[in-house]
C-alpha cells in the first residue's frame, strides 16, 4: 500500500471515531432536551406562572418557587458581582506576579470547581445555624459563593486580554491607574465581563444542593427575605421524587422553564463575546 | 548662531538621492532639551541593555535613533518618559536632564512628567471611545475647560495632525473604526492635544502603508516646529527624511550620533558605515 492511500485511510479512520464521538454527546444532550420538551411543554400554561405549588390532588403553579429562584439569584448576583470584579481587578492588574496573588488565583480555581454542596454545608453552618432557622438571605449568600469565583476568574481572563499597548498608551498620557483601569481598560473589556457574569447567573440559577441546606423551601407565596423560601430546584427535586401525577407534571414544566432560561442566558452570553470578537 | 533660535526656519531632512537638498543645514543648533549622561539599563533577569549612552535631544529638531533588532533603541525612548517604571525589578543608572532637571530622580512624578513627555508606539493605541473622547480624554487629565473650548482644543489637535478633514463629520463614532494610519495620527493628535514639550515615537510607521507613512512622516517634520521630537525607526530613509540629528545604536552601545547628513554620507565608525549601506542589519 502506497504511503498516501496509508494516510489516507488513517484520515478517514479518525474522522469516522471523532464524528462517532460528537455524535455521542449529541445525542445524550438532544435526548434530554426531546424528554424535557415532551414532558414538560404540557405543563407550561398561564397558570404555572401565576398559581402557587399545591398540595397533591389539586391544582397550582410554580409562582412562589420562580419569584423564589429570580429573588435569590438577583441578590447574589448583586453580592458577588462587585467583589469578583474587583477581586479579578487586583488579581490580574496589581497583583501579577506577586506570591499572594499567585496563591489567591490557585484557591479561586479551587473554589471554583468546589462541590456545591459543600458551599451549601458552610453557610448552613455560618449562617443558618446561628440564626436557627432557614432564611432566602442565606440561601442568597449560599449562591454568590458559588458566583464570586466564576466572575472573579471571567474578570481576570478579560482584562488579560486586553493589549498591553493600551495600558501603556494611558500611562504614556500621564493618566493615573485608576482613571487608566476606569475610563480605558474597562471599556475594552466590558463585554467579555458582562458574558462572565451571565454565565454566573446560569451556573447559579440551576443550583440545588446549597439551597437545600439554606432556603429550603416554601409552600407559600413568601416575599420575606428573612423567611424560608420556594425556588426552582428544590420544588423539582421534592416534586419530581414525588409519587403524584401532577406534583412530577410540574417538576418537568419547572424544569423545562430553567433550562430555556438557562439556554437564553447562554446565548445572550456567548452573542456578546461574539460581538467582542468581531 | 548669527540669528536667535526663534527666528531661524527648522531644517529637517535631506534627501538620500542627494538631489534637491532643499534644507539648510548646520547654522540652525537649538538649545539642548533633554540631555541623557552616561546612562546604563538593566531588564529584571540582570540583562545589561545599555552600556554607558551619552547624547543630547535639540529643541524643535527631529532625532532619529536607528540600529538592528535589539540594539536598545527603544528601551532607551521608554527611559525619557519613565516607561519603564510600569514594569518592577528593572534598573537604570546615570542621568536624563529635560531642561536640566533629572527626570530620573525617585522624587520625579511621573504623571508630570509624562504630561510632558508623550509617546506614540508602534501599534496604534486607540482608546475604545469615539474618536472626540480620545483627544478630550488627555485634556481632562490636566485642565477643566468648558465644552466650547475643549471643541476648540479638539479641532486644533486634529488640524495639527492633519486629520480634521478627514473625520470631522464623525467625531463621535468610535476611533477603532478608522484605518490604521488614521489611528495613528488620533494617536499623535491625541498626543499633542496634551501640549507636550518632548514627543518620543516608537517606530510610528513600521505598521503603515507607504501612503500613510508618507503622511506621517510629513506630521513628523512638520511638528518639529513646536516640539522635541525622538524617532525610533527601523527605515532608514525614513531616518534621513525627516531626522536633523540621527544615533547610531548596537549592543547596547551609541556607537555614532552627528548630524544625518554626516551619518549618512560620511560616518565616521565602520559599522555605522555597514549598517547605512546595509552591509548587516
Amino acid at each position: 500500500m502506497s504511503i498516501a492511500s496509508r494516510r489516507y485511510r488513517r484520515n478517514r479512520i479518525a474522522m469516522v471515531l471523532s464524528a462517532g464521538a460528537a455524535g455521542i454527546g449529541l445525542f445524550f444532550l438532544a435526548a434530554i432536551l426531546w424528554t424535557l420538551l415532551w414532558k414538560g411543554l404540557g405543563a407550561i400554561r398561564p397558570s404555572i406562572f401565576l398559581q402557587m405549588t399545591p398540595p397533591p390532588g389539586s391544582n397550582g403553579g410554580l409562582g412562589n418557587a420562580i419569584f423564589g429562584s429570580l429573588a435569590m439569584t438577583f441578590v447574589s448576583i448583586l453580592i458577588a458581582t462587585p467583589i469578583g470584579i474587583l477581586a479579578g481587578t487586583y488579581l490580574s492588574e496589581y497583583a501579577r506576579g506577586s506570591k499572594i496573588g499567585e496563591a489567591a488565583k490557585f484557591i479561586n480555581d479551587v473554589l471554583l470547581s468546589a462541590p456545591s454542596i459543600i458551599v451549601g454545608l458552610f453557610v448552613y453552618a455560618v449562617l443558618v445555624v446561628p440564626f436557627g432557622h432557614f432564611s432566602a438571605w442565606s440561601g442568597a449568600i449560599a449562591l454568590a459563593v458559588i458566583a464570586l469565583p466564576v466572575i472573579n476568574r471571567t474578570t481576570q481572563d478579560m482584562l488579560q486580554l486586553v493589549p498591553n499597548s493600551l495600558r501603556e498608551a494611558t500611562a504614556a498620557l500621564g493618566a493615573p491607574r485608576w482613571k487608566s483601569m476606569t475610563f480605558v481598560i474597562y471599556r475594552s473589556a466590558w463585554s467579555g465581563i458582562l458574558t462572565g457574569v451571565l454565565l454566573a447567573i446560569a451556573r447559579v440559577s440551576g443550583e440545588t444542593a446549597p439551597l437545600l441546606f439554606t432556603a429550603l423551601n416554601n409552600q407559600y407565596w413568601s416575599t420575606d427575605m428573612s423567611q424560608p423560601m420556594a425556588n426552582l430546584p428544590v420544588v423539582i427535586f421534592q416534586f419530581a421524587m414525588s409519587p403524584y401525577d401532577d406534583w412530577q407534571r410540574l417538576a418537568w414544566g419547572g424544569a423545562l422553564i430553567i433550562t430555556v432560561a438557562i439556554l437564553a442566558l447562554n446565548i445572550l452570553a456567548r452573542s456578546l463575546s461574539g460581538r467582542r470578537s468581531s | 548662531m548669527n540669528m536667535p533660535a526663534d527666528t531661524q526656519t527648522p531644517t529637517h531632512g535631506f534627501d538620500l538621492q542627494g538631489q534637491a537638498q532643499t534644507f539648510v543645514q548646520g547654522d540652525t543648533e537649538r538649545p539642548a532639551k533633554v540631555a541623557v549622561k552616561n546612562v546604563d539599563f538593566w531588564y529584571q533577569n540582570g540583562h545589561h541593555v545599555l552600556k554607558g549612552i551619552d547624547l543630547e535631544l535639540r529643541d524643535k529638531t527631529v532625532t532619529a535613533f536607528i540600529g538592528p533588532s535589539g540594539c536598545g533603541k527603544s528601551t532607551l525612548l521608554r527611559i525619557f518618559n519613565r516607561m519603564y517604571d510600569l514594569y518592577p525589578g528593572q534598573k537604570v543608572s546615570g542621568e536624563v536632564l529635560l531642561d536640566g532637571r533629572n527626570i530620573l530622580s525617585p522624587s520625579e512624578d511621573l504623571n508630570q512628567l509624562r504630561a510632558k513627555v508623550g509617546m506614540v508606539f508602534q501599534k496604534p493605541t486607540p482608546f475604545p471611545m469615539s474618536i472626540y473622547e480620545n483627544i478630550a480624554f488627555g485634556i481632562r487629565l490636566y485642565e477643566k475647560i468648558s465644552k466650547a473650548d475643549m471643541n476648540n482644543r479638539v479641532e486644533q489637535a486634529l488640524r495639527e495632525t492633519a486629520l480634521w478633514d478627514e473625520v470631522k463629520d464623525k467625531l463621535h463614532q468610535s476611533g477603532l473604526g478608522l484605518s490604521g494610519g488614521q489611528q495613528q495620527r488620533l494617536c499623535i493628535a491625541r498626543a499633542v492635544a496634551v501640549r507636550p514639550e518632548v514627543l518620543l515615537l516608537d517606530e510610528p510607521a513600521s505598521a503603515l502603508d507607504p501612503i500613510s507613512t508618507a503622511k506621517i512622516e510629513d506630521l513628523i517634520i512638520k511638528l518639529a516646529n513646536d516640539y522635541c521630537i525622538a524617532i525610533v525607526t527601523h527605515n532608514m530613509q525614513q531616518a534621513a527624511r525627516t531626522s536633523l540629528y540621527t544615533a547610531f545604536m548596537y549592543l547596547g552601545e551609541l556607537v555614532e550620533f552627528d548630524k544625518t547628513e554626516k551619518i549618512f554620507t560620511a560616518p565616521t565608525q565602520q559599522r555605522t558605515n555597514d549598517y547605512v549601506t546595509g552591509r548587516f542589519g
